[in-house]
């Protein structure tokens, strides 16, 4: 578990190359187009290891290459595989359940509305994309196994349903100790989180399911998936439900990463307190499709002011950074931003990024700040680089 | 759709009572006495007989008109009538699910304060400089404690709840080893941290072989989603790092 701990505490801002960090490893590049997946096909599935979970949009059974990519959010988990031919099959799940009351009756309508349970100790458990949905029937909220970016102390049922989650996105290993790169946030400047431990947890689930687990910075995963064309080398940013990550990379190695614990859901909280509206009534409205370069009512107003707050908040947290450190490399052209995760999805992220941008002094000259070309599975993705380059 | 007529409601609100000594004071000797059922029964005839009449004569439009009002009422008190048992549901739901629960979340509890407990101490420790920074662990020799507090642990477990007494058990025996100073001499924060990884391992990998799960996961679909490929990044990333050697 040593690579991400370098990589995301301020040994790094001492030593430019960590000790343990992240090395690109050898082997053969796969030829192949890039393809796109999109349908669930229960016969034919990439993983056949994983039965009915995955599906190719060809639904011819292929093999998938050894190692694995997993994105560990607050909000969101997600996996990645590449087959033979090239093709990325993400999988996705909300990082949520529910329990409800284990009678025959709920028993009985779960079934038949073909919702995902486990019994556990006697109760329900509905886990996953359908404990959304349900907890929006029964009007309720779903319990959160993370908080912050972190597995969650409060919730005392969170490992052994991100075990069961992890196990419906990866499936079994195609070998005993396949690699699988999981993302953790970089160590946070804004509160007293405890990342070895929530790094420990995933570790160890990744275990108990015959991954061999190998944590990486979620920034650096962004860097890995979206600045192949820039050498590696510029800034990563993660905009999450529950963090920020950031890491500025120079030809693949990180040079400062860190987190703040500021997202999705730090947005949804404030707009639902001034608006006095419940926050996943927040959450709602944000993913409605706002654009907050024209808001259109109040609501909107309110997306837009947190936004920009939430924007102009990392953005200076980078560069005083920046400043700070002693041991920042010298770069020699001007780097690219790349901004990924749910929350950089809002209509405007980008302009109104590059606005704030423009109103504070960076320290160093930024040639583009631009989207991530997937920006929900970029994480996911660019753990699924790290893993493939170790094979 | 207007509010549909209660027929005992207009009997009711059209009707005065009167006592009987009024009525006989008014020099009525005898009334003649209709009963509720028969003054429903009457006034369904003569609304039938309406309804009957209009339907004839109402137009294509009009009767259509008139079904189309009567499915969406009808589809109104289904829905109304959903939304109690919906309701009926959830709150008994819910009243269980607090009790059942309330047992099994204390337990976990006291395991996580002891452990947040564990952390802190730990962590006071660490700052007020008592203990070396992470670089001086051995993790060879914490592994090892480790794994010696679990296996000390794990032939009592029988069960998900032994499982859970076995961590919580290993946690205790580490807890010792690590305030007494343990081998080597010192204890630091990195320690609480393998034993998270390998209890949790060795805690889950017994709990899924003992527990009886009932479940219907593995039959499940999970939402697949496109992404682009990421070969010109492995390229790219394996030319650096030969460029770099
Ligand atoms: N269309 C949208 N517009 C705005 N926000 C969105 C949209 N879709 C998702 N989000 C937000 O994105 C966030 C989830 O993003 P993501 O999946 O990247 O987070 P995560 O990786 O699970 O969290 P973290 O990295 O912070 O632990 C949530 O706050 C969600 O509300
Ligand atoms: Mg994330």
């Amino acid at each position: 578990m040593n690579e991400a701990m370098n990589a995301s505490n301020d040994d790094l801002d001492n030593g430019f190359v960590p000790d343990n960090g992240f090395v690109p490893g050898e082997g053969a590049v796969a030829d192949g187009s890039v393809n796109v997946n999109e349908n669930v096909n229960e016969n034919g599935s990439v993983e056949t290891d994983c039965g009915a979970q995955s599906a190719t949009a060809t639904g011819v059974a292929t093999k998938t290459e050894l190692g694995r990519g997993l994105d560990v959010g607050t909000a969101n988990l997600v996996s990645s595989a590449q087959d033979a031919e090239g093709n990325v099959h993400i999988k996705i799940q909300r990082n949520a359940f529910l329990d409800i009351d284990a009678d025959d009756y709920t028993k009985n309508m779960l079934t038949r509305l073909n919702v995902q349970y486990v019994v556990i100790n006697g109760r329900m458990v509905v886990v996953g994309d359908p404990a959304f949905e349900l907890a929006n029937i029964f009007n309720r909220e779903t319990r959160r196994p993370m908080r912050d970016g972190m597995i969650s102390p409060d919730e005392s049922d969170a490992l052994p349903i991100e075990k069961m989650l992890l196990e419906t996105l990866l499936g079994p290993p195609t070998k005993e100790g396949e690699v699988c790169y999981y993302s953790v946030p970089a160590e946070p400047i804004d509160a007293d989180l405890n990342v070895i431990y929530h790094q420990g947890v995933f570790g160890g689930l990744l275990k108990s399911l015959g991954y061999n687990g190998k944590p990486l910075v979620e920034g650096h995963a962004v860097v890995f998936s979206e600045l192949a064309e820039d050498d590696f080398t510029g800034i990563g940013i993660s905009g999450g439900g529950g963090m920020f990550n950031i890491c500025v990379s120079y030809k693949s190695i990180p040079a400062l990463s860190f987190s703040t614990t500021r997202g999705g859901d730090w947005i949804d909280r404030n707009v639902a307190n001034v608006l006095g509206i419940s926050a996943s009534r927040a959450t709602a409205i944000k993913e409605k499709g706002v654009d907050i370069t024209r808001p259109k009512n109040r609501e909107e107003e309110a997306v837009e002011i947190y936004y920009r707050n939430l924007i102009s908040y990392t953005l200076t947290n980078i560069k005083s950074r920046f400043e700070s450190s002693s041991s920042m490399p010298n770069f020699p052209d001007p780097i690219s931003i790349v901004c990924a995760g749910g929350t950089s999805l809002i209509g405007g992220f980008i302009e109104v990024f590059q606005d704030e941008f423009k109103k504070i002094n960076f320290p160093i000259p930024v040639k583009e700040i631009r989207h991530a070309e997937d920006p929900l599975y970029s994480v996911s993705k660019g753990c699924l680089v790290a893993s493939l380059s170790e094979v | 759709m207007s509010k549909p007529l209660s027929v005992q409601d207009v009997i009711r609100q059209s009707a005065t009572d009167v006592g009987l000594d009024e009525l006989s004071r008014r020099g009525c000797r005898k009334v003649k006495v209709l009963d509720k059922q028969t003054v429903f029964r009457l006034i369904d005839e003569a609304v039938n007989r309406v309804v009957e009449e209009r339907l004839a004569a109402a137009t294509a439009q009009e009767r259509e008109q008139i079904r189309a009002e009567a499915r969406s009422e009808f589809q109104r008190l289904v829905k109304e009538r959903q939304e109690q048992l919906e309701e009926r549901v959830q709150r008994e739901v819910s009243a269980a699910t607090e009790e059942a629960r309330a047992h099994a979340d204390q337990q976990v509890q006291e395991y996580q304060e002891r452990l947040a407990q564990l952390e802190s101490q730990v962590g006071q420790e660490v700052e007020e400089g008592r203990v070396p920074g992470a670089s001086a662990i051995d993790p060879e020799l914490l592994g090892s404690m480790i794994r010696e507090a679990v296996a000390q642990a794990a032939p009592t477990s029988t069960g998900p709840s032994a499982d859970l007494a076995a961590l919580q058990q290993s946690i205790e025996a580490l807890s010792r080893k690590v305030s007494a100073g343990g081998p080597g001499g010192s204890s630091s924060s990195s320690s609480i941290e393998p034993p998270s990884e390998e209890a949790l391992q060795a805690f889950f990998s017994r709990s899924s072989s003992s527990e009886q799960v009932e479940s219907n996961i593995s039959n499940v679909e999970v939402k697949n989603a496109k992404a682009n490929g990421v070969n010109k990044n492995l390229a790219k990333l394996r030319s650096l790092k030969q460029g770099s050697e």
